[in-house]
């Protein structure tokens, strides 16, 4: 019974006590599964808060881990979703090498593009921001990479909410 | 009131009825004790840390009721580890209380520290660690509903020793501590019961199949009712054994890799399937594609994660079984239509008319482990007795041959198959009910593990029967080299050491080694009859081999009823 593996989002709202994404994380791992990246944050309600998780998988193994994940007495909340289905959006910082001043004058053209923004210029650095679904960051910085020398990246992995 | 963190958790014990704890004391819970001192809270002081949690599983195993273990930080907490993952495999609900170093010295690898939440967060319910004498009362009423609502298991409670010290104005409550859980048994869907009762109805070839789900939920009665209301045949899994009393005429017995032969034939051949209470693990399905294959399954289970995890079925019924059977039973009285089963009630009596006697066959020198047990079910008495066994050949002899005729009347590792567990297990069970006899059926090797606690049950007059099928080996292990790895046996043998006879004197209980049915006969009936603790060490071959068996990763159509001839 093979199923279409892709990127899923399980999302849990949770009590924000010691040891909660250690358990969580932990019924993960249990399975095999490799987590791609974790949002955690608080919600609108005290001593609540709202964990992402995404992962490669297939739908009967994500069924089998939301009811593990559910199990959880920590667990407030939780359910899941392949990632296309949602609103996602994610935020890259991003440091690039400027060799020569021309360099500039593509990159800005490609922020632009983007709608990404430069946050801090030097002679020979730049560093970036942008925000977008996660594969528009994606191939933003692929084209990054074809121009210039990417010395430090950071992404915050996809924050969601349900459309 | 102004209590101390110590006193405070006799009180929550005490609110929860707790009477005994078992337990092994050091530094780091020495303000519990110190506390249990004026408390009429009975303690019983274990041999080693492993043995006070099997204990507590035992206890709670035979009684339903939640087992204590406490142990001191570090090695103490770290000795419980096989005991707690134990009794998560098997659902058991057992409460952990393990001592801490002082909060302020938590991270710093103190002497005696270790992180034991770390350490059992995936075996354990739950795990709590106390950041101050005030939560108490709210954590332990939480730990506790956690440990016996819903899936019952294990839950832990670390307590920094500052923390039991600290004194605090208390208020006791019954409030719980946790959004995320709620301990009422989900909502049944009733039509889904509906549909379940019209498929049930309607087959021509039904079996149920019983597993610990329904001894935990107390639904025996509920079971037997209804598989009498549509002459269904029931088998069960190993950690059911005895939901249905094995003597009934619509018992089959185990399933599984050493279930009865006939029992595996009834799963191959029923049209509808209805499980209880059961994981479908490997060790009672085979291989899980193959499991009932043709059958429509309908699998009743408190847990949802149990859904589809290892055999796909066609309905599942999330509710706690008790329930889900009466409502089951509701619909089916007065059903009009229901098939009889008389042509496959027949089918199945065939298969059991022919497997029966091949199971018997014996080898080589000593008594014969099924005649062994088959006198001890004669003469233990329904009610009465409860029987805990080791792992290994012991352990399926046992399943096999002793006749269950009551839920909670046997008491195994199922899950984990820790050898080991049998003796304590039977202390515990012991301990909760003093007017029963207990009789650990072990092997040489499991009973070697935990041996130690003999002191526990001569000192804290305990008295139980061990009985020691004493193949001076391995046996299991030797069984699996023999047909898996062509007869290359290595590190299988234990040398006939030690004399076991001897070794029970010398912590002063009685030993016996009958070397005849009639003097084995003669020494359990006077074991049953004495006040301290007896064990038995019956010699049986090395050559015998329990069968039937179904070799791993294999359907259960692939069932071996004697050695296959090489
Ligand atoms: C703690 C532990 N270690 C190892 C094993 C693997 N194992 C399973 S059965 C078995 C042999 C058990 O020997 P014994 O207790 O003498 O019982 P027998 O099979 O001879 O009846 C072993 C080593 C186990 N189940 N548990």
């Amino acid at each position: 019974m093979s199923q279409k593996v892709e990127p899923m989002v399980i999302i849990t709202v949770v009590e924000d006590r010691p040891g909660v994404l250690y358990k969580v994380s932990s019924v993960i791992r249990r399975k095999g599964i490799n987590i791609d990246a974790i949002t955690v944050a608080p919600t609108t309600e005290a001593g609540v808060s709202k964990m992402t998780f995404l992962v490669n998988t297939d739908s009967n193994t994500i069924n089998q881990l939301v009811r593990q994940i559910e199990k959880v007495p920590t667990v407030i909340l939780v359910g899941s979703s392949p990632l296309k289905n949602l609103h996602s959006r994610e935020l890259a910082l991003i440091k690039v090498n400027v060799s020569k001043p021309s360099d500039k004058e593509v990159i800005y053209a490609l922020t632009s593009k983007f709608k990404a923004q430069v946050v801090e210029e030097e002679a020979f650095t730049m560093t970036i921001e942008i925000v977008g679904p996660p594969s528009e960051v994606t191939s933003f910085i692929n084209q990054l990479k074809t121009t210039t020398e990417i010395v430090d990246l950071a992404r915050t992995g996809p924050v969601v909410l349900s459309r | 009131m102004l209590v101390s963190g110590a006193e405070a958790i006799v009180r929550s014990l005490k609110r929860e009825g707790v009477r005994v704890v078992f337990g092994l004391p050091g530094g780091a819970i020495l303000p519990l004790y110190d506390a249990l001192y004026d408390s009429d809270i009975k303690h019983v002081l274990g041999r080693h840390e492993q043995c006070v949690a099997h204990m507590a599983d035992g206890f709670a195993r035979a009684s339903g009721r939640p087992g204590v273990c406490i142990a001191t930080s570090g090695p103490g907490a770290t000795n419980l580890v096989t005991g707690i993952a134990t009794a998560y495999m098997d659902s058991s609900p057992i409460i952990a209380i393990t001592g801490q170093v002082a909060r302020y010295m938590i991270g710093k690898d103190a002497f005696q520290e270790a992180d034991i939440v770390g350490i059992v967060t995936p075996i354990t319910k739950y795990s709590f660690q106390l950041t101050s004498a005030r939560e108490i009362p709210r954590v332990f009423k939480t730990a506790f509903t956690i440990a016996t609502t819903r899936r019952p298991g294990p839950v832990l409670i670390d307590v920094p020793v500052d923390v039991q010290r600290e004194q605090v104005e208390i208020e006791f409550t019954d409030e719980m501590d946790l959004k995320g859980y709620n301990p009422n048994p989900p909502r049944v869907d009733e039509d889904k019961v509906k549909k379940a009762a019209k498929v049930l109805a309607e087959s021509e070839r039904p079996l149920i199949l019983a597993g610990g789900g329904v001894k935990w939920s107390g639904a025996h009665e509920e079971l037997v009712k209804l598989a009498e209301l549509l002459m269904a045949p029931v088998a069960t899994t190993l950690m059911g054994k005895g939901v249905i009393a094995e003597d009934h005429p619509l018992s089959l017995g185990m399933i599984g890799m050493h279930g009865k032969a006939h029992a595996n034939y009834a799963v191959l051949e029923c049209d509808t399937l209805l499980a209880v209470g059961v994981r479908f693990s490997d060790r009672s399905t085979g291989k899980f594609d193959e499991f009932a294959k043709g059958a429509y399954k309908i699998h009743v289970d408190i847990d949802s994660a149990e859904i589809n995890k290892n055999v796909i079925v066609d309905l599942p019924i999330v509710g706690d079984a008790k329930e889900v059977l009466r409502l089951l039973i509701k619909e089916l009285i007065g059903f009009q239509g229901t098939k009889p089963h008389s042509a496959w009630i027949n089918r199945i009596k065939e298969f059991k008319a022919m497997f029966e006697c091949e199971t018997e066959g014996s080898v080589g020198g000593g008594l014969k482990p099924s005649m062994v047990i088959k006198t001890i079910s004669r003469l233990l008495e329904p009610g009465k007795s409860i029987v805990t066994t080791g792992v290994g050949q012991n352990q399926m002899w046992s399943a096999i041959h002793y006749i269950a005729k009551s839920p909670r009347s046997f008491i195994t590792s199922g899950g984990l198959g820790t050898m080991g567990f049998g003796f304590p297990a039977a202390l515990g069970a012991k301990v909760a009910c003093p007017d029963k006899v207990v009789v650990d059926i072990d092997g040489d090797g499991s009973f070697l593990m935990t041996e130690q606690d003999l002191a526990t049950s001569v000192t804290e007059n305990i008295p139980v029967i061990v009985v020691i099928l004493n193949n001076s080996a391995l046996g299991m292990v030797r069984q699996w080299q023999h047909l898996l790895y062509r007869r290359r046996f290595i590190a299988s043998s234990l040398g006939g050491v030690p004399d076991f006879v001897k070794l029970a004197q010398a912590f002063g209980a009685e030993g016996a080694r009958p070397n005849s049915y009639e003097e084995f006969e003669e020494t359990f009936k006077q074991a049953m009859k004495s006040e301290i603790t007896t064990v038995i060490d019956v010699p049986i071959s090395q050559e015998e081999r329990v069968f039937p068996m179904v070799l791993p990763g294999r359907p259960l159509s692939e069932v071996l009823i004697s050695e296959p001839k090489s």
